[in-house]
Formats: C-alpha cells, sequence, structure tokens
C-alpha cells in the first residue's frame, strides 16, 4: 500500500471513529441521555457542556499527539513526549504565573501565550542539559526531562497554592496535575483550537523535513534540509500546542507517547502518514479516555490525567524495553 | 566548466579558520582523493562544498555556481555526500524506515513539501538500487542491517540524489576489505560510465592510490601536495605531511604507488 491509500483509509477510519466516539460522548454520563433526546429542548444544556467537553479533548488530543510526533523526530527519541520531558510543566508554570499576576482578564490569548512561553523554556532547558556535542543520548534527554518535569512541576503546585491560598485559585492542584477536559473558560477552549488547527496544519508542512532529519542532522542538510531554522520553528510549533492544551485541559500524560506509536504500529514510521492519522487518533483517543473519565465512578468523575497515566505509563515501560534491545544509539 | 572551483577558500568553526587559503580545482568526471592528517582539515573541505560552513575568506563554485547563491535544495541537486557513518535515529522494533524508503530520501531536494513521489522519483530510486546492489534489501529496516549493507543503503540515496558529482567521507571507515573495494569499485563503475566526477576522502593511502587519477594533500588546513598518486605518494612528502617514515613500493598488478609500513 503507498503512503496515499494507507492515509485515505487511515482518515476515513479514524473519521469514523470520531464521529461516533463524538457521539457516544454526548450520550454517556451518570445522567444518560437517550439518542433521541440529543436534539430535544430537554437534554439541550447536557448535550452542549458535553459537546464543548469533547471537542476540547479532540483540541487536546490533536496537540499533545502531534506535539509528541514533533518532539520524537527533532529530538530522533522515539521516547519523546511533551508530558515526559517537563514541556507540558513548564507550560502549566506559565500560566499558573499569568493566572497569579491576574494576567487572565486581559483576554482569552494570555494564559496559552504564558503558557506557550513556559514550553519554549522548558524544552530549551531539556534540550540544552541533554545535548552532549552535537548529539542529543536517548537516556540523557530522558534524565534531563524528569529533572526539569519535576522542578517545573514542583514549582507549579507552589504557585497553585499561592494562589488557593489567596483565594483567586481558579484552579485546584488536582486539575494542574492531573488535568481535566471540563469546560471553565470557553475562550480558552477557542484559544486552543486555533493553536492546535495552526500547529498541525504548520507541522504537515514540514513532515518530509522530520522524515529526513531521523537520518541525522548532517546527512539531512546534505540532501538540503535548512536543518537549525526547521528544528526551531518545529520546537516552536510543539511549544504552541501543548501551551495551548495545558492552559485549556492542565497536565494530561503521555498522549504524545501512546498515540504516535499506536499509529506507527500501524502504518510505519512515514511522517506523512503519521502527522495527520496521530492527530486524528489522539482526538479519538483523548474524547474516549475522558468518557471512561466521567463513567467509570458511581458518582463523580475520575480527573482524566490518571486514565491516559494508567495507560502510558506501562506503555512507556514496554518502549523502554524494545528500545534497549533494539540497541542502535 | 570545473566540476568545483576552490579559490582561496578559508573557513572553520567560530573564530577558528581550519582551512586556511585552499585553492583546488575538480574538473568534470574527473576522480579525486583528499587526504592528510586527522584534523587537516578534510571534513571541513566538503562541509564548505556542500553550504554546511560558510567561508570566512574566497569562494566556492560548483559548476560554475558561488555556493553562497545557492539555495541548499539547489546544491543537493548538485552534489551529493556519503558520510563515514551515518547515524540512524533510533526506532522502536522494527519501526524503521525501510532501505526503499530511506532511498527515497534522496529524492528531497526535487520534491515540493506536500506532494508525494513522482513515477520519475521511483524510478530514480529503483535505478539506484540496482547500482549500489540493495534491491534485495529494499523492504529490510534500516536499522536491521550490517554496516556495509546499511552504507551501500546510504550510498543508493546519495545516487538517488541524480548528481553530476560525488563526495565522500572515509565511507569505507569501518567495513572489511570486501566491502571496502566492493564500494570504491562501485565509485570507479560510476565514474567511468556515467561521468560523475568523485571527490573523496580517504584515510588509506594504498586505496587512494589505486582508486584516484589525483591526490591532493592537506596539512594544516593548507594544501601540501597535489598531483597523480605516483607524483605524490613518496617516502619525502609523507614524511613531510604525515611525520612517518613508509617505505614507497609499487603494486604488481597496478603498478600504482603502494605504501609500505617502515616500522620506528
Amino acid at each position: 500500500m503507498t503512503g496515499g491509500q494507507k492515509l485515505a483509509r487511515g482518515i476515513i477510519i479514524l473519521g469514523a471513529a470520531l464521529v461516533v466516539s463524538f457521539g457516544w460522548a454526548l450520550i454517556a454520563g451518570h445522567a444518560r441521555v437517550p439518542v433521541r433526546g440529543l436534539f430535544s429542548e430537554q437534554y439541550a444544556g447536557l448535550v452542549r457542556i458535553r459537546a464543548a467537553r469533547a471537542l476540547l479533548g479532540i483540541i487536546v488530543g490533536a496537540g499533545l499527539s502531534v506535539s509528541g510526533v514533533i518532539l520524537q523526530g527533532v529530538l530522533r527519541n522515539p521516547l519523546a513526549d511533551p508530558y515526559v520531558l517537563g514541556v507540558s510543566s513548564g507550560a502549566g508554570v506559565g500560566a499558573a504565573l499569568a493566572m497569579l499576576a491576574g494576567l487572565a482578564a486581559m483576554g482569552a490569548w494570555v494564559v496559552p501565550g504564558a503558557a506557550f512561553i513556559g514550553a519554549v523554556l522548558a524544552i530549551l532547558l531539556v534540550y540544552l542539559l541533554a545535548r552532549e556535542g552535537k548529539a542529543v543520548p536517548v537516556y540523557t534527554l530522558l534524565l534531563a526531562g524528569v529533572i526539569v518535569n519535576s522542578v517545573a512541576g514542583s514549582f507549579l503546585i507552589f504557585l497553585v497554592h499561592t494562589t488557593i491560598a489567596r483565594g483567586e485559585g481558579l484552579h485546584s492542584v488536582m486539575w494542574w496535575l492531573l488535568g481535566s477536559l471540563q469546560v471553565l473558560e470557553p475562550g480558552r477552549v477557542i484559544a486552543a483550537g486555533a493553536a492546535v488547527g495552526l500547529g498541525v496544519l504548520i507541522t504537515l508542512f514540514f513532515t518530509r523535513d522530520l522524515n529526513v532529519l531521523s537520518i541525522g542532522e548532517e546527512p539531512a542538510a546534505h540532501l538540503g534540509l535548512r536543518v537549525e531554522r526547521t528544528k526551531k520553528l518545529l520546537f516552536v510549533v510543539a511549544s504552541l500546542v501543548t501551551g495551548a492544551a495545558v492552559a485549556a485541559s492542565g497536565l494530561i500524560g503521555f498522549v504524545g507517547l501512546i498515540v504516535p506509536h499506536g499509529v506507527r504500529l500501524v502504518v510505519g514510521p512515514d511522517n506523512k502518514v503519521l502527522v495527520p492519522l496521530s492527530a486524528l487518533a489522539g482526538a479519538v483517543f483523548l474524547v474516549i479516555a475522558d468518557i471512561i473519565a466521567r463513567t467509570i465512578l458511581p458518582a463523580g468523575e475520575l480527573p482524566i490525567g490518571v486514565i491516559t497515566a494508567f495507560l502510558g505509563g506501562p506503555f512507556f515501560l514496554y518502549l523502554l524495553r524494545r528500545q534497549r534491545r533494539g540497541g542502535v544509539q | 566548466m570545473n566540476a568545483l572551483e576552490i579559490r582561496d577558500l578559508t573557513c572553520g568553526y567560530g573564530d577558528e579558520p581550519v582551512i586556511r587559503g585552499v585553492t583546488l580545482e575538480v574538473s568534470r568526471g574527473e576522480f579525486l582523493g583528499i587526504l592528510g592528517p586527522n584534523g587537516s582539515g578534510k571534513t571541513t573541505l566538503i562541509r564548505a562544498v556542500t553550504g554546511l560552513l560558510e567561508p570566512m575568506g574566497g569562494e566556492v563554485l560548483i559548476e560554475g555556481a558561488d555556493v553562497r547563491r545557492l539555495q541548499p535544495r539547489e546544491i543537493a541537486r548538485r552534489v551529493a555526500c556519503v558520510m563515514q557513518d551515518t547515524a540512524i535515529a533510533p526506532a522502536i522494533g522494527n519501526l524503521a524506515f525501510s532501505v526503499r524508503e530511506i532511498v527515497g530520501m534522496g529524492r528531497t531536494p526535487y520534491l515540493s513539501r506536500t506532494g508525494w513521489a513522482t513515477d520519475e522519483d521511483r524510478r530514480a530510486v529503483a535505478d539506484a538500487m540496482q547500482l549500489a546492489e540493495v534491491e534485495h534489501l529494499a523492504d529490510r529496516a534500516i536499522t536491521e542491517l550490517s554496516g556495509g549493507e546499511r552504507q551501500r543503503a546510504f550510498i543508493a540515496m546519495a545516487l538517488a540524489q541524480g548528481c553530476d558529482t560525488v563526495m565522500l567521507d572515509e565511507p569505507t571507515n569501518h567495513l572489511d576489505i570486501a566491502h571496502q573495494i566492493g564500494i570504491l569499485d562501485l565509485f570507479a563503475r560510476l565514474n567511468e560510465r556515467e561521468g560523475t566526477t568523485v571527490v573523496g576522502i580517504f584515510h588509506d593511502l594504498n586505496l587512494a592510490a589505486e582508486y584516484c587519477e589525483r591526490v591532493v594533500l592537506l596539512k594544516d588546513g593548507r594544501l601540501a601536495e597535489s598531483g597523480p598518486p605516483a607524483e605524490v605518494f613518496t617516502a619525502d612528502v609523507i614524511r613531510s605531511v604525515y611525520g612517518a617514515e613508509v617505505i614507497v613500493g609499487t603494486s604488481p598488478s597496478s603498478g600504482r604507488p603502494h605504501v609500505f609500513v617502515g616500522r620506528g
């Protein structure tokens, strides 16, 4: 099957899955909406809330997945992911600082913008810490990510406690650390949608570059790629998308790891196919994860990050073992 | 017109020049060897020719065009490179690119951002795989191959670029003697049949003597010697460039010079 055929088939299958899971998200919940009630006055409020929530799931799922694909490609590390590398925590610190400074009222773009800056700084920090000469060794990068993640994460908790102590905390610690697709600020969903849409669109123009980077930066340059410029641009795109996702939904982990590798297992490593299908699969994945989070307990809901970490943690270990056995450094 | 013209080139990293005022012309269809001690600037010279390093002084012309005026893609359509050891990004399990996909990357300078490969691209890839003798590996993952097979796959990638000039940076380093000869024979054939200009960095003086029409020796970033191997490879020249004592004899089969190690 050629790349074009794989892509077409994937879009049809995942597109259908997205429609079905979106419909399921409207119906499922502690208060069940009957299929016939979807368009009736009686359930309109509930359906609207669930639709907004599923929409945010689509945006965040697509964004985090594509961000994972970018980081894996540019850092040449199959275990890279915005959450594992501390990029999401960095974005969280940026967002919390903006909220703490009272800047949130200035517009829906301010908090995602601050999250974007936090994400850029975290990527730079991890990259510079992990780089040895021209190479970024797989395990050094993960260690640098763990450190940045835990420092940024602690700082984030400090900031959140400060806001709560001042009685103006917008979100709980739980919201920040395990994420939620509950829509509190509609403006932020729109901002996230615009940022993720733009980021995915730009990435679609750089899929060939991501492929070529896998053979190394100097060989890629010999094929006519402007390596430094491309890396910077893709780091910015990954930060933009991660920042917007974190500002709207907190820290939802491992999506950027589970989804791209799941898609790779089926379609292979070609980024021309992988990027668009990961965006779609990420959307489906997070909508379904949220349905599970909302319905798995007899009452109330589980933070969605619990579901993704439950799936993502073991998956990460599995990849780590296979990576070590693969042995190609 | 010459394939390459390097005029009074100075370049390096940061403020430190590695190449200092090198002038070198490579005519079309030549098989040229570049040799010199470690750190003499051989790889830096390749980077300057392919536009990866900006000259601090002087200029580099590819087929008459100044490298600084060419887009990276335009350079990649004129000059292809084979590196000594291409480190592929680690992949999980068998999820690495196949040899066919890697060779297909050689078409990058001809492809638009969003377009798919055309029949012409597929033909170029098939021809390159045939030339480099990797057709039987086409569907294998690049990470599964042995060192020699992998190097041939990257040679096929460079050939798929369809360039009139190929630069080699010690392409047979780390390979056993059979692969070394096989790969250099391949470039010799390409040079004879297609008229491809081949500029290769060599570590092994005897391989260079056997395959190159002309060799240049670099020392401390300057051009020390240039000429046919028979003229350049003398005990005196090797002593002054490498600081090593050798005895130079003649190959019984080709009549080319052969360097013997003289133990201190």
